[in-house]
């Protein structure tokens, strides 16, 4: 027996809504219980205090800054090196195996665990460079997590770069790299930068990678170079939830809304950049 | 205006011998063929039979495509365009492109006119303006852009990106132009337009223009040469070709009898 039609279309639409619904209800969710939870315990004094009483009263001012200084130092390591790698990629490698084998080791890359990131940061960083469990060992391991995302998505905004502006670039004598650099590069950095914002965000709220690399317990002080440790959110939210007995449950979800808070920022900011230049985009 | 035929005196462009290759498929075989000064030759043939193929052959824009092997030379000007110590910037500046679709860059009308004077020249700001205005003014877009030399050149119609992309290779002074169908995307008096440009630049240029349409042909060139798989068929004074072609095929294609 054949359904009718008009039925199929309902249930179809049902289906459809009900899996978009899945999706948009524990973002809300989340976002009302921190919000309730944890406005209670957002002030001036609790983003710009240090933990005081075994972090069971303070602020999370060294944890912000040392997520901060991650961002920062992650963005520098991994950008330059993720938009060029995408360059070659897309631009000038040609398709034969070896191409092909870099294509399969990126897409793998990304599906590695992040606690595997951090082990590989411990070993390399950490322990053979000697950078000790420092800013540093700890950017580059983000660094490294995001690059296949990072390279992933540049190489998409390249790809939308039409292939009539190269050939007549070259055609009027430009090398390939006038090309890429007047040209292409131009007009796919919005994209570049939106992707790599996003990948960054991700990095930002990662634990794993920073377990071994970076985060310390707690500090009295901020750091004062990229060699030394730092306090992150993440680690802290971790340590407030499973090291830290009688935490007021407002001192965990004020710093989780604050996390939540900086990688919404950086997500808006990609969206802006994104729709920014989508309105000049012509063609 | 029929100009001298000088038997002795080579052409801009001489093809010699060439093959090219996709790989295993053979694209073009033995081309043999001289495209004179200041003259516009028509290149037809129905589709897949190698003339767009033959046409950024001479300015090696199949370079950057996998598998492509020539043999065989191109002549520009008695120089060779294949082979080690050709200088392809160089070449280019001199034997420019106009593709199918207008493709002018994101940029201004400005910037699209000296984006290769940039490339290759030190030019200061009244040079470049000069150029810009001596561009402009030879594909007739002067009078109608002089004002709007800061406009998007993406926002402009499809027959005046077209016309800018002309510029943008005036600009630079070449000697020959390519055109790979030029007008394909283009309404029938914009075509009509273009066409009278061509016209007017054959003064100053070589041109070689790419057509699938046969009329077009007929109006715009003074040469015409049908290929057919690969092969060139025939080449001829233009209304030789069109009134009393020698090869039966090239009249078959004419007449509209098939292709």
């Amino acid at each position: 027996m054949r359904l009718n039609p008009k039925i199929t279309e309902k249930i179809a639409f049902a289906f459809l809504f009900l899996s978009t619904l899945v999706i948009v209800v524990p973002v809300i969710l989340i976002t009302i219980e921190l919000l309730k939870n944890g406005m209670s315990v957002m002030s001036w004094k609790f983003l710009t205090e240090s933990p005081r009483m075994g972090m069971r009263a303070g602020g999370i001012f060294p944890a912000i800054v040392g997520t901060v200084y991650l961002i920062v130092l992650t963005i520098l390591f991994a950008l330059p090196v993720g938009i060029l790698a995408a360059i070659y990629l897309s631009e000038y490698a040609r398709d034969h195996w070896l191409s092909k084998i870099i294509d399969v080791a990126i897409v793998n890359l990304a599906g590695v665990p992040s606690v595997v990131y951090g082990l590989f940061g411990l070993g390399i960083f950490v322990t053979f460079l000697n950078f000790g469990t420092s800013i540093v060992a700890g950017a580059l391991t983000l660094s490294i997590m995001s690059l296949p995302v990072i390279i992933t998505s540049s190489r998409e905004a390249l790809g939308t770069i039409p292939e009539s502006f190269r050939e007549s670039s070259l055609a009027l004598g430009a090398t390939r790299w006038q090309t890429i650099r007047r040209i292409v590069i131009p007009n796919a950095l919005p994209g570049i930068i939106t992707g790599a914002i996003l990948a960054l965000s991700r990095a930002a709220g990662e634990t794993a990678p920073i377990l071994f690399t970076v985060a310390a317990f707690y500090l009295p002080h901020l750091p004062k170079t990229i060699f030394d440790q730092c306090m992150a959110l993440p680690y802290h939210l971790y340590v407030l939830a499973t090291q830290v007995p009688n935490v007021k449950a407002g001192v965990e979800y004020g710093t989780a809304l604050v996390l939540v808070a900086m990688i919404l920022i950086l997500n808006l900011m990609a969206g802006a950049i994104r729709s920014h230049f989508r309105k000049k985009k012509q063609w | 205006m029929r100009k001298e035929e000088d038997p002795k005196k080579p052409g801009a462009i001489r093809v010699e011998n060439f093959n090219l290759y996709y790989g295993n498929f053979q694209a073009l075989k033995q081309v043999n063929l001289e495209f004179q000064h200041r003259e516009v030759t028509a290149i037809i043939g129905p589709s897949g039979c190698g003339k767009s193929t033959l046409l950024r052959s001479i300015n090696r824009m199949n370079d950057y495509m996998d598998q492509v092997r020539t043999e065989g030379q191109i002549y520009h000007e008695n120089r060779p365009v294949y082979g080690p110590g050709v200088d392809l910037v160089e070449h280019r500046k001199k034997v420019g492109m106009v593709f199918q679709r207008p493709n002018p860059f994101p940029l201004t009308v400005y910037e699209n006119v000296i984006f290769g004077c940039r490339l290759h020249l030190e030019l200061s700001r009244s040079e470049l303006d000069s150029r810009v205005e001596k561009s402009l003014m030879s594909v007739g877009l002067w009078e109608v852009l002089a004002d709007h030399l800061d406009q998007d050149a993406l926002s402009l119609p499809n027959e005046q990106q077209q016309r800018l992309c002309i510029a943008r290779l005036v600009a630079m002074n070449p000697d020959v132009l390519l055109m790979d169908e030029p007008c394909s995307a283009l309404d029938p008096i914009a075509t009509q337009r273009i066409e009278e440009l061509i016209h007017e630049l054959k003064k100053d240029y070589t041109i070689i223009i790419v057509t699938h349409n046969m009329a077009q042909a007929a109006r715009v060139s003074d040469w015409t040469a049908y290929f057919y798989l690969g092969n060139l068929i025939e080449f001829g004074r233009t209304e030789k070709i069109f009134t009393r072609p020698e090869k039966k095929e090239t009249e078959d294609y004419i007449t509209g009898r098939f292709g």
